[in-house]
């Protein structure tokens, strides 16, 4: 079914908050780096290459990927398995070497998963009842595993509340939402006790008691507050930080930019940044409201969900809200994979808003 | 229904974020101020000028003992090429609940480390160290590192190595040709193919040129250990402050007998102290004026107020060491955690150590071409101060001939010389001795092995070793019999080699006995059997009563630690012992011990005819301090007793003296027949089956006294035979150096 692409359905707004939260991006890790330094440079390059994803995102017809949704999850599902036989770094195997740069793969698991979710619960009605529940968790437990024993624990964090986000959405009952939830906590619970290690233990007692492992677990946690307090109301200045250019913050590039941003704009920079990460997610909401087709809807939900709880994670992190994990700041952290993969997403959500394709019903997911 | 459940998705999404608006507020806007001085503070740290340590120098200004550097490596825990173990696992070990399971985790990292790293067996070929010695070190420095954040900077973790070895790892690991800072990529590079993450790095440590001479008095220098470190941080912060000392005093002298005996000690109501720096200032006069307040003090207040006494001479010199980062005003320490631990090292450590330096260093930014450059910006420095050189009233060349002579006897020995005018000490040595530069040693087996020597070659035998005194103790009882009139220098006993007292049968030497003898005579023969009845007459009391005049008992107040006071009975246990006990008294044997030094303080009061100095190593003005009265008549009876010892072919120590060493060599008195010496063998009785100690103890030139000795050789034999010769030689090589009036043979007229 053809359509015309119409300018005026596209997501301007969407499309400003990205183009602000790159440029933020763009801004602090040069301020992090240094102008001269390889990281910035690649940053502009990642952008820029993440533009061109977007458009690719953009101009395919959202519900021809949906058409091989299943297929891209199971390579999703494989590379995740592939990214094991590679060489560790920090640690971790969740990067395939490509010499010149580095690709993350469960970054770009947890679009290929919104896809595949998407076409499931737009299609199937099982998921009405208890019982039909185990497939949606099935199907997200999988990669969630995968990227758990890497080990990543960030990022598999986030496939949790996208699931429970996008399962509300299609009309899950409140009271199995709550069931299901109840169940995974204690299963998380019995998990945590009995296969977590010391360090993480230890790491969750630092950040609740920050003073008393002042000079051990908490110490890096500890200066990065120190640099976020104190930048003050404005700041210290573009490129002025002094604990971030001294060292004294830990992936301050990655993880932790947020706390450049503090120390440098102050609370007026970051003001701006939440209120323009709150934007995007709202508008993105508001495409879900505004389309009326089920799997662009979901899809819709299931990138903004990814997107925002992460954003939401590492800005508790980083205020100290939440004991540490590692997550990026989608578009504002260095990181290509991550970069990219937001791209994509957005680009998908504006794609969504972009079509105009029949339902079935005249409210999909109404009970 | 859809759209309900946007809306509260939306709600979902946008509520945390507004909680993150709420703590940056707390944090940025609330708190703002309190971060910004302490990311001030963050960025402020110490940089320490450590300052030299002190020379230890002997009366003629040869060096004993002089700081060098001690070469060592340093690892930067984030960048050592580890593959079987990791860092993280530190982590884990450190912050195991148990200390037992710690403890069991460290063997663990320890034996991985040891034994299947190739970083560690690469470094034990470079070092020429074992991997055990260099797994421990390099865990100590990686527990440090990680427990103290600071994984990005090198932390020593051994130190000792060979110069040589040093110098060629400082090539291979610091390549020249590659200039570090311009081109960083390269010299990175280079560096790990050779190996990351280690350095080369100095550190102050101690040499002693003249190796184990002197060794006892010079002593040596340790490090603080961690259980000190953790010690001293904790009374450290008890006395941080001021205020913080004088509540630790009003908490101490809380009970009636403490504050009792504080105001018996300080002369004053401790409770009427009010502030702390009236605390410091009595504390400090108590200190400098009354001997034996540091004892006195740690009694009444606590083991920890032994350091604290030290301290407390100069208040404004607490320090402690690095760790928690404590400061005590003045900054200090830190780079060197020297400590004496033996001798003069540890004697005159404060005078030795100096007061490091340092400056306050704040890094902050500058803006440079519109670029951000770190800038470094001292706020004040203090000026470190280097260590006072420590001269000695010992002269090396002197002392090594002692040295030698002892050594000749093959056997455990002390020797004391000590100058009776001022109380210098001319010569200490003890045998076995030890090398103090071994203690610099990387390899702790080393260290262990002089530790642990059954020989105890760290026993400074001279002050420390507390023997019986055999026939030398004589002439106290000699001289006491006098002065309470037991006997007079006429009275004689009949020795018929056996006397009988309480169904015991004693002895004397000679078979059969000497016969009838006065005072005088039983000196030069050392007769036991005059000397059992002498005691009889005596009685207990008073003859130790006259030993504690004497200075036996009790420490000589030498400037050198670890002085032993000997043993002598209480006056009222003396007058309940049995006769028997009595008659060994008598001729120094039984519940008594003294050491080399006390004999030769002894001898010292008989040359000055009453007073006694103190004795020092240290140069400084001459100390009175005791007066010991006898009559004329007992000092010329004794005088004369002891001449013959060595003057008369029957006294014991004739041969020693008028025969020559060895042949071809001069005897003494042919090579100084115008000195003459003086003094009283001992043969100390140990038990049948072990040869007793030997002595030889006196003063010499009988008439103008300025060297005093006394030597004993455990298990050496008879006193004359053994201990004399060595005073000989000694003797012979002083008056080498320091000629008598009367000149040498062939020198001169008297």
């Amino acid at each position: 079914m053809g359509e015309r692409l119409s300018y005026r359905r596209v997501d301007w707004f969407i499309l400003l908050c990205v183009a602000v939260l790159a440029t933020y991006g763009v801004l602090f890790v040069g301020s992090a780096e240094g102008e001269h330094s390889g990281r910035f440079a690649r940053q502009v390059l990642w952008v820029g290459l993440g533009a061109v994803a977007f458009v690719a995102a953009v101009y395919v017809d959202y519900m021809k990927l949906l058409r091989h949704a299943y297929l891209l999850y199971g390579l999703a599902l494989v590379a995740l398995v592939l990214v094991f036989f590679t060489r560790p770094v920090n640690n971790a195997t969740s990067w395939f070497d490509l010499g010149f740069f580095k690709i993350q793969p469960s970054e770009f698991a947890k679009i290929l998963w919104t896809l595949c979710m998407a076409r499931y619960l737009s299609t199937q009605a099982h998921y009405r009842r208890l019982g039909g529940l185990w497939l949606p968790l099935a199907l997200t437990l999988a990669p969630l595993a995968l990227v758990l024993v890497q080990p990543d624990l960030g990022t598999a964090m986030i496939f949790i509340p996208a699931l429970f986000a996008l399962l509300y959405a299609a009309g899950v009952r409140l009271a199995h939402l709550g069931l299901v939830g109840a169940c995974g906590l204690a299963g998380a619970g019995v998990l945590w006790v009995a296969f977590m290690r010391e360090y993480q233990k230890v790491r969750i007692r630092a950040w609740w008691n920050p003073a008393l492992y002042r000079d051990t677990a908490a110490y890096q946690m500890v200066k990065a507050r120190i640099a976020i307090g104190s930048g003050g109301a404005t700041g210290l200045g573009h490129g002025r930080g002094t604990l971030n250019k001294l060292g004294w913050v830990p992936e301050k590039e990655t993880d932790l930019i947020f706390s450049v941003i503090a120390e440098e704009w102050g609370f007026i920079g970051c003001l701006g940044l939440l209120v323009v990460f709150a934007l995007f997610m709202v508008a993105c909401l508001e495409t879900a409201r505004r389309v009326r087709e089920p799997q662009g809807r979901l899809v819709v939900i299931g990138v903004t969900a990814l997107l925002g709880f992460q954003t939401i994670v590492n800005l508790w992190v980083a205020v100290g809200l939440m004991p540490m994990t590692g997550v990026t700041l989608p578009f504002v952290s260095y990181g290509g994979s991550s970069l990219l993969s937001s791209f994509l997403g957005v680009g998908l959500v504006v794609n969504v808003g972009l079509r105009r394709h029949a339902t079935l019903a005249p409210d999909p997911f109404s009970t | 229904m859809f759209r309900r459940r946007v809306n509260i998705l939306i709600c979902v999404f946008v509520a945390p974020v507004v909680a993150v608006a709420v703590q940056l507020a707390r944090l940025q806007i609330l708190h703002g101020d309190t971060y910004r001085e302490l990311a001030r503070e963050g960025r402020t740290w110490d940089e320490l000028e450590p300052a030299p340590r002190g020379r230890i120098l002997d009366a003629r200004g040869e060096t004993l003992a002089r700081d060098q550097p001690s070469y060592g490596l340093a690892v930067v825990a984030a960048e050592l090429p580890l593959e079987r173990v990791r860092v993280a696992d530190v982590r884990e070990m450190r912050d195991a609940p148990a200390p037992d399971e710690r403890r069991r985790r460290r063997a663990v990292f320890l034996d991985r480390l040891a034994s299947g790293e190739a970083a560690v067996q690469a470094l034990a070929e470079a070092t020429g160290l074992d991997t055990a010695t260099l797994a421990d070190g390099l865990v100590t420095a990686l527990e440090n590192a990680v427990r103290y954040g600071s994984e990005r900077y090198p932390e020593p973790f051994v130190f000792g190595l060979d110069r040589d070895a040093w110098l060629r790892l400082e090539v291979l690991l610091n390549p020249v040709a590659l200039p570090r800072q311009a081109n960083r990529r390269k010299g990175d590079a280079a560096r790990e193919v050779l190996m990351r993450g280690v350095e080369c790095v100095t550190r102050a440590g101690r040499a002693y040129p003249c190796g184990s001479v002197a060794c006892h008095v010079v002593g040596h220098v340790g490090e603080y250990d961690q259980g000190e470190v953790d010690s001293l941080r904790t009374w450290g912060r008890a006395v941080a402050g001021p205020r913080a000392r004088l509540d630790g005093f009003r908490e101490a002298i809380r009970g009636p007998e403490a504050a009792l005996e504080m105001a018996r000690l300080l002369g004053r109501d401790p409770g009427g102290i009010e502030s702390a720096a009236e605390l410091s200032a009595v504390l400090r006069e108590a200190l400098r004026s009354r001997p034996g307040a540091v004892g006195l003090l740690t009694t009444a207040l606590g083991p920890e107020w032994v350091e604290m006494a030290e301290w407390l001479g100069r208040p404004d010199e607490v320090e402690l060491t690095e760790g928690e980062r404590i400061w005590i005003a003045p900054r200090g320490h830190l780079k060197d955690r020297r400590i004496g631990r033996t001798g003069v090292e540890r004697a005159a450590n404060w005078r030795l150590r100096g007061r490091h330096g340092y400056r306050v260093v704040i890094r902050g930014l500058a803006i440079e071409d519109g670029r951000p450059v770190p800038e470094l910006d001292y706020i004040r420095s203090m000026k470190p101060q280097p260590g006072e050189d420590v001269r000695l009233t010992i002269d090396l060349r002197f002392q090594r001939e002692v040295e030698t002579a002892l050594a000749g006897t093959g056997l455990p020995a002390a020797a004391v010389f000590v100058d009776p005018r001022d109380g210098a000490v001319r010569a200490v040595a003890s045998a076995p001795a030890f090398d103090p530069n071994v203690f610099a040693a990387a390899d702790p087996a080393e260290i262990a092995a002089v530790l642990n020597d059954p020989r105890k070659p760290l026993m400074n035998r001279a002050i420390q070793g507390a023997y019986a005194p055999g026939s030398v103790f004589k002439v106290v009882v000699a001289i006491a019999a006098i002065e309470e009139n037991a006997i007079s220098p006429e009275t004689s006993f009949e020795c018929r080699h056996e006397y009988e007292i309480g169904g015991h049968v004693l002895r004397c030497l000679a078979d059969p006995g000497h016969g009838w003898l006065g005072v005088t005579e039983a000196l030069t023969k050392s007769c036991n059997i005059f000397f059992y009845q002498t005691a009889e007459r005596l009685g207990a009391e008073a003859l130790v009563g006259k030993a504690r005049a004497f200075g036996f008992g009790e420490r000589s107040g030498l400037d050198l630690p670890g002085e032993s006071a000997g043993s002598l009975p209480e006056a009222d246990v003396a007058r309940g012992v049995p006769r028997t006990t009595l008659a060994q008294l008598g001729i120094g044997q039984g519940p008594i011990t003294v050491t080399p030094l006390q004999i030769a303080q002894l001898f010292a009061a008989i040359a000055n005819d009453g007073p006694v100095y103190r004795p020092h190593v240290m140069e400084g003005p001459p100390v009175a301090e005791r007066v010991v009265r006898f009559s004329p008549e007992a000092r010329a009876a004794v005088l004369e007793g002891i001449r013959g010892v060595i003057d008369e072919p029957g006294g014991t120590a004739y041969s020693a003296f008028h025969k020559p060493a060895g042949p071809g060599g001069l005897a003494f008195s042919a090579e100084f027949p115008f000195v003459r010496v003086t003094g009283k063998t001992g043969t100390a009785e140990r038990g049948r089956r072990r040869p007793p100690h030997a002595w030889f103890a006196g003063f010499a030139p009988a008439d103008a006294p300025e060297i005093v000795f006394a030597v004993v050789v455990e298990g050496g034999g008879h006193g004359g035979n053994v201990a004399a010769p060595v005073v000989a030689r000694a003797l012979a090589a002083y008056f080498r150096l320091n000629p008598p009036r009367g000149g040498a043979a062939g020198a001169g007229k008297e």
